[in-house]
């Protein structure tokens, strides 16, 4: 049986699909992505896009998961459907830092960390968290 | 063969590398004037962005780096040099690559970003990282002909971590999951390579900000790992992960058995017969020296 | 005695003239005409067209940064950005001032001292790390600063050149209101030129050394002479005293009098 996504789901996936230039669909579930993720993310990439094959777009884009995604591209490297998971997920955060809804908040971050980390890290967590 | 050491090679250094990575530079420049080139810094330059941004109409995300291959292109014009830059920092390596890339995928990003920027980069840099030049320019055989000591009493794990070769395609600059750059760069100048499998393994990166015991975590287990395969110290090139790895040892109750983390022009350094004694070591939260020393290495803080 | 608001004495600019045989334009202020002679500056055309500026106008010199102002000509994409009192009015101007705009201001008192210059700001200010190097800001800023190149150099750590690179501020903040990271750059610069100026800048030690002399008391008897005297006595002193040939070279003149030196 086929489930197509319909409604409000459909277009909030096409619009993924547009802003990530990934096509959800190509994905065949094989799970190297999930296999090879180091940050142990529950639910995995794999997960997270079958359920947007079946359209359950609200429900992925509030995972907590998608933020222990660290960009580390081991996932679309191994992909032979040349999806890209890290892409995706990074297509459901944006949603939620575009809509004011940042994960992490600059003041609260404390000196320590902010005058001992490099400026990488610095850099790259404000573009993923904020 | 150092003529002078005239070549002037156009670079671009990434902000940590002014800061928490002093040692990364400064090593990469002395060894970069004892073997004839000069790393030539681009007179004004600002931060790549660190992360590519992965979304396709994420266009905001390359204006920095655009800036940074427009005022690398304005460089190699005014010294007349073939249009390149060079940067030692794996995430301005990916960011600055990555950028260039997608540039010639699609040149409708390039004109919109021009037209955004009031300014025109004409798609002709080529971004090199430091290793790679060492490897396809300078060349590994003669670099080991350079080397005046010997190395071979320390057994050192080659530690790639992500962005120096993800995503394979796009970076092309070794097997993404398979890589040998680092190991063969070390055979160069007479390190014993200790092959461990969590070498492409990642570091934990950025998540440090949000969730930082899983990235000590994930650290620690390429520690760990490298000191099951006999490795007394780990070699990088990215400042976070040399931050990652050193940090999470810090944390841990026991540093007796520490293992320092360097960067691999620090080995070049000492393989050169270099002074160490601009490296920084002392910004390392494990020092790599008593190591190196007991491995017989003169590792001078002073040149004698 | 109350005088009508008619005798009240003009502030400077509030009564313009216009020259002789002056064409008249039209430009837009929040979006309605008004006709002005030619050649004045905005901020006189504000007035001219009966505007009173009592915020959002200062020195009229072009330094002191109240008088903001963004534009648009008419049939031309671009924003541009001035300040009212230096930028001369010009037929079809569409303008907006921007006497105040909110930034965050970081609390200085409250910034680990132990911690190197360059981590103090990032303590400060981390939001600078959001920057993302669109340029609006150096676009945008009326005294031409490379406002985008300061806030690079105080991302790597460089507190002495952003210090300098962002010498010529006025804190206008019309990079604030254009930055799509949110930074407060003008607040970032203050406070890179701060430390700079208390932490890193050389200090002379000449200046050090008169100092400690003016403390020990070295100058008490040539002030007492001074405020002794008449005003008259005073006004001839000044007007009699000896100076420094425009011309002379560094450390060859001196006055005939040495006592004070």
């Amino acid at each position: 049986m086929l489930i197509e996504p319909q409604g409000q789901s459909l277009t909030a996936i096409q619009e993924l699909e547009r802003s990530t230039g990934e096509k959800i669909t190509d994905c065949y579930q094989c799970g190297k992505c999930t296999a090879g993720c180091p940050a142990s993310m529950d639910p995995p990439p794999s997960v997270l896009i079958r359920k947007l094959q079946l359209g359950m777009f609200d429900e992925v884009v509030s995972e907590q998961s998608i933020w222990s995604c660290m960009a580390c591209l081991t996932c679309s490297e191994r992909c032979p459907k040349g999806v890209s998971p890290a892409a995706i997920i990074e297509g459901l955060k944006l949603i939620h830092l575009r809509d004011m809804d940042p994960q992490v908040q600059a003041e609260e971050l404390g000196q320590e960390f902010l005058a001992q980390s490099t400026q990488q890290a610095v850099v790259s967590g404000f573009r993923k968290f904020i | 063969m150092s003529s002078e050491g005239n070549i002037r090679v156009p670079y671009y250094p990434g902000c940590t590398l002014k800061t928490k990575a002093q040692g990364f530079e400064r090593s990469a420049m002395e060894c970069s004037e004892a073997l004839g080139f000069v790393l030539d810094e681009l007179k004004d330059w600002n931060c790549c962005g660190a992360s590519f941004p992965l979304t396709k109409d994420n266009l905001m995300g390359l204006a920095g780096p655009t800036n940074v291959l427009i005022e690398a292109e304005k460089h190699c014009q005014e010294h007349n040099v073939a249009p390149s830059v060079v940067t030692l920092c794996s995430f301005c390596y990916n960011t600055l690559k990555r950028t260039s890339h997608a540039f010639k995928e699609d040149p409708s990003k390039r004109t919109t970003l021009n037209a955004f920027l009031e300014r025109d980069y004409q798609g002709t840099i080529k971004v090199e990282h430091y290793l790679e030049y060492l490897r396809d320019t300078y060349g590994f055989d003669k670099l080991a002909e350079q080397v005046k000591v010997d190395m071979s009493s320390i057994r050192v794990a080659p530690y790639y971590g992500c962005l120096l070769l993800k995503p394979g395609k796009e970076i092309g600059l070794d097997d993404p999951e398979e890589p040998t750059i680092l190991h063969d760069f070390l055979d160069a100048i007479g390190v014993t390579v200790v092959d461990f499998p969590a070498q492409v393994d990642c570091c934990g990166s950025y998540l440090v900000m949000r969730e930082p015991e899983k990235a000590m975590n994930l650290s620690s287990g390429i520690l760990d790992e490298a000191g099951e395969y006999g490795a007394q110290a780990l070699v990088t090139a990215c400042p976070l992960c040399q931050s990652n790895l050193d940090k999470c040892q810090r944390s841990k109750t026991s540093t007796k058995d520490g293992l320092p983390v360097l960067y691999f022009t620090q080995l070049l350094a000492m393989a050169l017969g270099l002074s160490t004694e601009n490296h920084q070591f002392e910004d390392h939260q494990i020092d790599p020296r008593p190591v190196i020393t007991a491995c017989g290495i003169g590792c001078s803080e002073k040149s004698e | 005695m109350e005088t009508s608001s008619q005798d009240k004495p003009m502030m400077t600019g509030d009564r313009t003239i216009p020259p002789e045989g002056a064409r008249y334009i039209t430009i837009y202020i929040m979006g309605q005409a008004y006709e002005i002679p030619e050649t004045l500056t905005i901020l006189k055309a504000l007035e001219f067209a009966g505007f009173q500026y009592k915020r959002g106008c200062g020195c009229r010199g072009g330094i002191c940064g109240a008088c903001g102002t963004f534009y648009r000509k008419e049939g031309d994409h671009t924003l541009f950005t001035g300040l009212a009192c230096q930028t001369v009015a010009e037929d079809g101007m569409i303008l907006a001032q921007l006497p105040f705009f909110p930034a965050n201001r970081a609390d200085h008192a409250g910034v680990d001292m132990d911690l190197s210059p360059d981590e103090q700001i990032n303590t400060l200010y981390p939001e600078i790390f959001r920057c993302v190097g669109c340029g609006t800001c150096t676009r945008t800023c009326p005294m031409d600063i490379d406002v985008m190149g300061y806030i690079a150099h105080f991302k790597r750590g460089d507190v002495a050149r952003g210090a300098k690179t962002s010498f010529d501020c006025i804190m206008c903040g019309l990079c604030v209101s254009r930055c799509p990271a949110n930074i407060s750059q003008m607040n970032v610069a203050m406070a890179g030129r701060r430390i700079y100026a208390a932490q890193m800048m050389p200090r002379s030690e000449a200046t050090k050394s008169r100092a400690d002399q003016v403390r020990e008391g070295r100058y008490e008897p040539a002030l007492a002479e001074l405020a002794q005297m008449s005003k008259e006595e005073l006004k001839e002193l000044y007007v009699g005293r000896e100076r420094e040939p425009d011309l002379s070279k560094p450390g060859e003149w001196m006055p005939a009098d040495t006592t004070n030196l």
